[in-house]
């Protein structure tokens, strides 16, 4: 409520974040953080052995980590932001304020990290020689170091979305760090970074032409043998976050809803989970049996990578999900609007202290039009208006009442669903206006049911200023 | 005047600090963006006039300056987080509201960046592959540099925009926005000073790969040309920029304007009097820079450089006072009001029973 309203009606803002955020963990933990320790490996392995054939094949699977970190990557990362900030500015702007100097000492390892790949691939080369070949190796390694800190510090940004621990007391940026998800979820991902890398890694062989038969079965085992090695410890580190996980998740919503609706989805993602991990380590067994071997052709090296990409959007969908109603746990809820002003504008009106209300005052005029911009203000994050939008209120009204006349009644009873909406779903957040926005909220509502209509964001519509 | 209250949680450091260091650090990341956009349209010029006077010296210098473009390009991207976290920091309300105006553009930024960069890669490493086709190959790089003379709209007419919010309630989408005074100005003068700071920068690369033996050439005259073209492009630019920077100051909105831009604008007027005397030097008398003369354009530019974003933070800083004074006493009332809110109404616990 801080700012103008970015929408898009179709696609749905969260969305849009989800996309890009999700390609760019995929591309940073698997070709970064996990990547450059395994490419570093190899080139070990070169060096230890004195067999150059392992140097050109950490190379050839460095080109690609480098051409896709270096576009796709970086883009998508400074894309969350421009995503964030059109879709939830106040909880980014938020995270910034409080984070400025985590964030910024994070920028300071990316500039590292940036240097340090560029130099690594450049100079891959020129050092490729005995004299050369250990301090590229090194290099190798500050590099790992490097993109391994970026994750420390980013870490701790997300975790503390999902639980602001004692931050919300003392507001002070060491309580905010070290929160009590931090450090799972800090070993969650790096171990599955470093698993999964060897999936991209064997997606890159698959389409590697020129290495010799021989050489080529001993990398793929080489790389399966990393990944073998890294499943204890990412058994560990998933038993680890996913136990604090669902205390969490209690925190914010009873366990009489967590088995409901959550116990059900959770369940199966972890079914997935263990199905997806199961063909990964039979394949990698396979690649390692000299009798299977044979079976797992080109093809089949691309299905490990493949599924812990799927897997690795389910975790970021629950940790989505976990948040809920809250962008920034129990300080700002995924509509934009601060828990602690919640006393304010639920007995004075959201539309009179909105920065951008077009609305201020509810007339016998301009009932529809408030409706709207209240719907505007409080739903959006989460609802589309088009009924081919993705998570669309009219949908969801239609499941509700079907074609149940749109009449006083009616608005009587979505009027009272809106007051105690944080009850009736608890993934949603209270109402954040007063009674009246409420009431022509619900005309709005039932507005919709006759007069299908589109939600233009103010990024097309524009907007009023107008003074409160 | 609009009415903003700003987001209430203090800013992580003193502000004077904050808005230093945009300063600074945008300055850095534009050079690099400066080096990749120029970079990419040199690119494009020298391989088609490769291709079109059928002289293989010429691909061969876009070949390099090609490989440049990996390297200024990861830079451009990386330093730019920085100014950007800055200007989220400082700007907070500015900022996110112009963005979400002009938001379809302004996230096209991204995939925009990604395909411009991933065109360039398959520019520069399948070279050898395109050998028997050229014009697809010239084709491709022309596609990139389209981007990048695309994506600077995008920031320039965000930028602008946050300046004044006043006109807020007149936009209504990104094109809406594009054509408010002094944008298109601002455009050229970006392309000018592009094609001065790339002109300096191959002059740099050239001269380091000859050293290092990197690249070779058939006679020393078409290396002389060479260099000679990459000065005439500086001199180019500068004139451009002159040009364009007197536009840009007459177009200016005039709540950004005050007596203490001129001491800065003098400031960026001397630093670039010595660059403009060595390049019309080379270029008139067809000599390549010695290495002093080349020291002291790239020194003093630098310095005018630095005078004209200060002074553009100036320009932008006074045209944002009044809403930022306004902003401020907004603020505090509307924290009062939730204090005592939360007094006379009470807080409800909005836990799910
Ligand atoms: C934090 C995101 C969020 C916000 C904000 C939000 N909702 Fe929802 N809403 C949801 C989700 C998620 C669902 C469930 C969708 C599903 O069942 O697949 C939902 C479902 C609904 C339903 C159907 C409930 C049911 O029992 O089937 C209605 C009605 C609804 N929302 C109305 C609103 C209104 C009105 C607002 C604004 C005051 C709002 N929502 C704000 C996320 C949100």
């Amino acid at each position: 409520m801080d700012f103008p309203v970015f929408h898009l009606d179709f696609l749905g803002n969260r969305l849009l974040i989800a996309i890009i955020a999700i390609t760019h963990v995929i591309m940073s933990h698997t070709m970064a953080v996990g990547g450059i320790p395994l490419i570093t490996f190899l080139e070990w392995k070169s060096y230890k052995t004195k067999d150059p054939r392992w140097s050109k094949l950490a190379y050839k699977i460095l080109f690609v980590f480098f051409l896709f970190t270096t576009s796709l990557g970086a883009m998508t990362g400074v894309g969350i932001w421009f995503s964030t900030s059109l879709v939830n500015p106040t909880a980014i702007g938020s995270l910034i304020r409080v984070f400025f100097w985590a964030w910024f000492v994070e920028w300071g390892a990316f500039v590292t990290e940036v240097v340090l790949i560029l130099c690594y691939y450049l100079t891959w080369k020129k050092w490729d020689n005995d004299k050369d070949k250990l301090k590229h190796i090194k290099l190798g390694l500050y590099l790992s170091i490097a993109s391994w800190i970026t994750m420390v510090l980013i870490v701790a940004i997300l975790a503390y979305m999902m639980d602001v621990g004692s931050w919300k007391g003392t507001h002070s940026f060491w309580h905010a760090v070290f929160n009590p998800v931090y450090l799972p979820q800090l070993a969650f991902r790096t171990t599955w970074g470093m698993f999964l890398a060897g999936g991209a890694a064997l997606t890159v062989m698959a389409f590697l032409k020129d290495l010799d038969g021989e050489f080529y079965k001993m990398g793929r085992k080489s790389i399966a043998k990393w990944m073998l090695c890294w499943l204890p410890f990412v058994f560990l580190a998933s038993c680890w976050y996913w136990s604090v996980v669902p205390i969490l998740m209690r925190e914010n919503v009873p366990a009489a809803l967590t088995t409901q609706v959550f116990q059900h989805w959770y369940q199966g993602v972890l079914t997935y989970t263990f199905l997806g991990v199961g063909i990964i380590v039979l394949i990698a067994f396979m690649i390692l049996n000299p009798k299977t071997t044979k079976y797992i052709n080109r093809p089949a090296m691309i299905i490990p990578y493949a599924i812990g990409l799927v897997l690795i959007g389910q975790f970021e969908r629950v940790r989505e999900f976990i948040r809920k109603p809250y962008a920034i746990a129990n300080y700002l809820y995924a509509n934009t609007i601060r828990e602690e002003d919640l006393p304010l504008l639920t007995n004075e009106g959201i539309l009179k202290y909105a920065n951008f209300a077009r609305v201020r005052k509810i007339t016998n005029e301009n009932r529809i039009e408030a409706g709207r911009e209240v719907f505007k203000i409080a739903c959006t994050r989460c609802h589309t208006v088009s009924n081919i939008g993705i998570n669309s209120i009219q949908d969801r009204l239609y499941s509700m009442f079907q074609d149940q006349p749109r009449d006083g009644e009616f608005k009587d009873n979505i009027e009272h669903y809106i007051l105690n909406i944080h009850q009736a779903r608890p993934y949603m957040p209270p109402f954040p206006g007063n009674k009246e926005e409420a009431r022509v909220l619900a005309e709005y509502l039932a507005h919709l049911h006759k007069n299908r209509e589109e939600l233009l964001g103010d990024q097309v519509l524009g907007t009023k200023l107008i003074d409160n | 005047m609009p009415q903003f209250h700003d987001l209430p949680l203090p800013l992580p450091a003193p502000e004077f600090l904050l808005k230093a260091m945009l300063v600074i650090f945008f300055i850095l990341h534009i050079i690099f963006v400066e080096m990749m956009v120029g970079a990419t349209i040199l690119c494009t010029y020298f391989e088609w006039k490769g291709l079109k006077e059928k002289n293989t010296f010429f691909d061969k210098v876009a070949f390099e300056i090609a490989k440049s473009i990996t390297v200024n390009k990861s830079m451009a991207v990386v330093l730019g987080v920085g100014p950007l976290l800055l200007i989220n920091v400082t700007y907070t309300i500015f900022f996110y509201s112009s963005s979400v105006l002009i938001g379809n553009a302004w996230i096209l930024v991204i995939p925009m960046a990604i395909s411009a960069f991933l065109i360039t890669y398959l520019h520069q490493y399948a070279w050898d592959w395109f050998e028997n086709y050229k014009k697809l190959h010239v084709t491709l790089i022309a596609v990139a540099s389209l981007h990048f003379l695309i994506i600077p709209f995008f920031f320039l007419t965000n930028t602008n925009l946050m300046w004044f919010p006043t006109v807020w309630d007149q936009i209504h989408g990104f094109f809406s926005a594009l054509f408010y005074p002094n944008i298109f100005a601002r455009y050229f003068f970006f392309l000018s000073t592009t094609l001065t700071v790339t002109g300096i920068f191959l002059n740099w690369l050239f001269n380091k790969k000859i050293k290092n033996d990197e690249f070779h050439y058939p006679n020393k005259d078409s290396l002389d040309n060479l260099f000679l073209s990459f000065n005439r492009f500086v001199l180019v630019g500068m004139f451009g920029q002159m040009l364009f920077g007197s536009v840009v100051i007459f177009t200016a909105q005039k709540e950004g304007l005050d007596k203490n831009l001129i001491p800065l604008l003098i400031g960026v007027a001397i630093f670039f009097i010595p660059p403009m005397i060595n390049m019309a030097n080379a270029n008139l008398n067809k000599k390549t820079l010695s290495d002093f003369q080349f020291k002291t354009t790239v020194v003093s530019l630098f310095i005018s450089i630095i005078f004209a974003g200060v002074l553009r933070h100036h320009f932008r800083e006074n045209a944002l006072l009044p809403h930022q004074v306004n902003m401020k006493k907004n603020t505090e009332i509307y924290l009062e009001k939730i204090k005592n809110a939360k007094k006379n109404y009470g807080v409800k616990d909005y836990k799910y029973e």
